[in-house]
C-alpha cells in the first residue's frame, strides 16, 4: 500500500521536483511558527490562527509522509514522532497541562530532526 | 577545523543543536508574525497592538538569542558545507535584510501604532521577509552541492 502511495503523482511531485519538496517542508516548518505563536498569547481572536495553524502543519506533514511514505515508515524517530504527536492529543484531549504539552512539543522537534539523521 | 567542531558535525549534538535552533526559530518567527497580523488588524483587535507586543516580546527576544547562539556554533561545525550552499548565502542575505527591517520599519510602527497603510506595508514586508529566511534555512538541505 506504501509503495502504491508512493507512486502516485502528488508523491512523485514532492519528491521528484526541484521546488516540491523544500517548499512544502519550509511551509511546515513555518505552520508550527504560527502555531507556537498562538500559543504563547491568550486572546479569543487568535483560536483561528492556531487552527489554521495547525490545519497546515498537519497538511503539509501528511504531503511530506507521502512523498517518501516507505521510508518514513521505516524510520524509528518517524514512529517515535508519532507516537508524542499521539500523546499531545491524549493530553489535549484530557484538558491540557501547559507544561506537558511543552515538553511533548519540545520532544516532537527532537524526533523530527532524529529522522534526517538515522 | 578544529576538532570540537569535527566532533559537532559527526556526533548526535549536531541533530540536537538544529532542533534546538528550530524551536527557537519558531518563536522568533511565530511572534513577529503575530505582531505582523495585529499591525495588519486582522486578529487580537481587543488588544492594544503594545499589550501584544509587550506580551510576546520576551518570547521573541529568547527565540533570537536561540538562533543567534546554535546558528553560529552549526555554521562553524561545517564551514565548507555552508560556505558552497547556495540557500545558506541567500539565507544569510535575507537574515540580513529581515533584521535591518525589524529593528528599523518594525520598530518604528510598534511607537506609532495605528492602521496606517505605512504600518500594513511593514507587516506584510516583515511577514515575506522572515518567511523567506525560513525557507531558505529549510533549503540548505536540498542545495547540498556535494
Amino acid at each position: 500500500m506504501l509503495e502504491r502511495l508512493q507512486d502516485t503523482w502528488v508523491s512523485q511531485w514532492i519528491s521528484q521536483s526541484t521546488w516540491g519538496y523544500p517548499i512544502v517542508g519550509a511551509l511546515h516548518v513555518l505552520a508550527i511558527a504560527l502555531f507556537a505563536g498562538t500559543v504563547l498569547i491568550t486572546d479569543s481572536e487568535v483560536r483561528i490562527w492556531r487552527r489554521i495553524g495547525v490545519t497546515l502543519v498537519l497538511a503539509t506533514g501528511a504531503l511530506l509522509f507521502v512523498s517518501a511514505p516507505v521510508r518514513y515508515y521505516d524510520s524509528t524517530f518517524f514512529k517515535l514522532k508519532m507516537v508524542l504527536l499521539a500523546l499531545i492529543l491524549i493530553n489535549t484531549i484530557a484538558g491540557s497541562r501547559r507544561g506537558i504539552s511543552l515538553i511533548l512539543w519540545a520532544a516532537v522537534i527532537f524526533a523530527a530532526r532524529g529522522i534526517a539523521f538515522l | 577545523m578544529s576538532s570540537i567542531s569535527e566532533f559537532i558535525k559527526q556526533s548526535w549534538l549536531f541533530p540536537v543543536l538544529q532542533s534546538v535552533h528550530i524551536i527557537g526559530l519558531t518563536l522568533l518567527v511565530g511572534t513577529i508574525a503575530l505582531v505582523d497580523f495585529r499591525l495588519l488588524g486582522i486578529t487580537m483587535r481587543r488588544q492594544s497592538l503594545k499589550q501584544t507586543s509587550s506580551v510576546l516580546a520576551p518570547w521573541t527576544w529568547s527565540g533570537l538569542l536561540t538562533v543567534v547562539v546554535t546558528g553560529p556554533i552549526l555554521f562553524w561545525s561545517d564551514m565548507t558545507r555552508y560556505l558552497n550552499n547556495p540557500a545558506f548565502i541567500l539565507k544569510m542575505v535575507l537574515l540580513a535584510v529581515a533584521l535591518a527591517a525589524h529593528f528599523t520599519l518594525h520598530r518604528r510602527a510598534l511607537r506609532m501604532p495605528g492602521s496606517t497603510l505605512q504600518n500594513r506595508v511593514i507587516a506584510v514586508v516583515s511577514l515575506v521577509l522572515w518567511s523567506s529566511v525560513v525557507l531558505a534555512g529549510r533549503a540548505i538541505a536540498d542545495f547540498d552541492i556535494a
